[in-house]
């Protein structure tokens, strides 16, 4: 599903961010990305969906070669990733409702359809009933879970979620992941980038880690366990 | 709804919450998108009412050739001839040097002494031409040029001191109107690309998720032009109601014998739905020009 080849980020202010990084993921993987502040996790996913390119390398996602993407392409290879973040980015002027019809909207699903889809949506992520409701009448949990319906809003093949729970109390923390753990059961790929090592321990996932741009570990899930 | 209609009737809703999120704003632009054009507009009917006023008149004024005293009645006759053959001529009456005299002391009774005590006659002998009331000015200096240039002619009078002056304040008013109407129109730009700068900015964060989402830029900028486009459109119904208001209360002044120098003239610029139709159009291209520009230096960040 991902591929990195010997790429390299630099945004020139000294040291490069990304050094000769080299892992692929496989379809239907649960990957954890770790890391301190700094070590390059966020560009790492950037590079994914194009945000930003390498300066040397190759990135390949689901077999397309993203690394040299035209910027007009780049939104398409958005519409076939879900991209979770810390602070969920939910539109404040929008109902949870809005906020997912939005994003059908965007990949061009409206009207009936568009409408079935975010009940379909809002019942997987446990939102159901909670359409009509706006951002800020929800919990922390509640906005993730939103979040995370509307990354799923276009069925992608794959997910980035970086630092997704990175705001939530241990509890709720877990739900999440258990609902990232559904996700996954049900054939999509995770990356997912934390600095918590707690959420990697509860998971016991191939866990890729990062240090000051380099990539000095790459454990499988078995391996992972063993080290509890 | 097919999807295409679907996307348009989303987009549109967008652009119309955006124009209500920003209302102030919005109507703020719209007013000074009406004035440009407002100011545009009654530059425009002033120049074309003063165009056919000129028109009018020229065609009134008519055209008078002065005939020397040496002017031999074969070159007179020749010069009559081919007057009556021109198109843009529609009569032409004779003055001998006598008719000319009688005239004067019938005009002017307490100077008919003075012409008797000359030996000689100096009043002219004159051919009156009277013009086709469509002939421009143009033409009938053309045409007047032309009879100059005959034997026998002293000097041409066509008016065209008073025409020269009347069609040089109207092309004085086209020149300052559109110099005005331009600088207007800048100013308006600047206006409305800030005020889409501060949709953009207010709404950076959903673009930001629109982005991410992966909407394309013509999916973002939409919005922004009917945004644009809506102010425009508001801008220029209130230009077109403001001058049609104009058209109504000014119209009947000049058409009384009151109204002055315009007096009895042509009526204002007719007002109608093409009018409208353009005000309402060049409004709103000024909005979209003026998003255009902002979103336009956005998009590249």
């Amino acid at each position: 599903m991902i591929v990195f080849d010997h790429v390299t980020k630099d945004f020139g202010h000294g040291q490069p961010v990304l050094r000769d990084l080299s892992f692929h993921i496989e379809p239907g993987e649960l990957s954890f990305l770790i890391g301190r502040s700094g070590a390059g996790k966020t560009t790492l996913l950037r590079l994914i969906y194009g945000a930003e390119r390498p300066d040397s390398g190759t990135i390949r996602v689901a077999s397309r070669d993203v690394s040299r993407l035209r910027p007009g392409s780049v939104p398409y290879l958005r519409r076939n990733i879900g991209i979770i973040f810390q602070d969920s980015k939910l539109l404040a002027s929008r109902t949870v409702a809005g906020n997912l019809l939005f994003a059908l909207q965007v990949a061009g699903i409206g009207g009936r359809a568009a409408k079935n889809r975010v009940d379909e949506l809002l019942e997987r992520v446990g939102m159901a009933g909670r359409a009509a409701d706006w951002p800020a009448e929800l919990s922390g949990g509640e906005q993730q879970r939103v979040a995370i319906a509307r990354a799923l809003a276009n069925d992608p093949a794959l997910i980035l979620a970086d630092e997704a729970t990175g705001n939530l109390d241990p509890d709720v923390r877990e739900e999440i992941l258990t609902l990232f753990d559904a996700i996954n059961q049900a054939g999509t790929t995770i990356l997912f980038a934390t600095h918590d090592m707690d959420v990697v321990r509860e998971m016991r996932k191939r866990v890729l880690t990062l240090v000051g741009g380099e990539m000095v570990s790459d454990r499988p899930p078995e391996l992972e366990a063993a080290y509890r | 709804m097919p999807r295409p209609l679907y996307h348009l009737a989303f987009l549109f809703a967008d652009g119309v919450r955006a124009v209500r999120t920003h209302l102030a704003l919005a109507v703020m632009t719209g007013l000074t998108i009406a004035v440009t054009l407002l100011l545009l507009g009654l530059f425009t009917a002033v120049y074309h009412h003063l165009e056919r006023v000129a028109e009018r008149l020229h065609g009134e004024l008519g055209m008078v050739v002065f005939l020397a005293d040496d002017c031999a009645p074969a070159q007179r006759d020749a010069l009559l001839g081919w007057l009556r053959h021109r198109p843009e001529v529609a009569a032409v009456t004779q003055t001998s040097k006598e008719e000319a005299a009688a005239t004067f002391t019938k005009r002017h009774p307490e100077s008919a002494a003075l012409l008797a005590l000359l030996e000689e006659n100096p009043l002219p002998a004159s051919l009156e031409v009277h013009l086709d009331g469509a002939l421009t000015a143009a033409a009938t200096a053309s045409l007047a040029h032309e009879v100059e240039g005959f034997a026998g002619v002293d000097a041409v009078r066509y008016g065209e001191q008073w025409l020269a002056s009347l069609l040089g304040l109207s092309r004085w008013l086209r020149g300052g109107g559109a110099s005005a109407g331009a600088l207007l129109a800048l100013a308006t730009l600047f206006i409305v690309s800030n005020q889409v700068a501060l949709s953009i900015y207010a709404r950076r964060e959903e673009i930001d998720i629109m982005r991410l989402i992966g909407a394309t830029n013509r999916f973002i900028r939409t919005p922004f032009y009917l945004e644009g486009a809506l102010t425009g459109l508001f801008g220029g119904g209130v230009a077109a109601l403001l001058l049609a208001a104009t058209h109504r209360l000014v119209g009947p002044l000049l058409a009384t014998p009151g109204g002055g120098l315009l007096a009895g003239s042509l009526d204002l610029v007719s007002f109608g739905i093409r009018q409208v139709a353009v005000l309402a159009g060049g409004g709103a291209l000024l909005g979209m020009v003026g998003c255009w520009a902002s979103i336009g230096h956005f998009m590249k960040r």
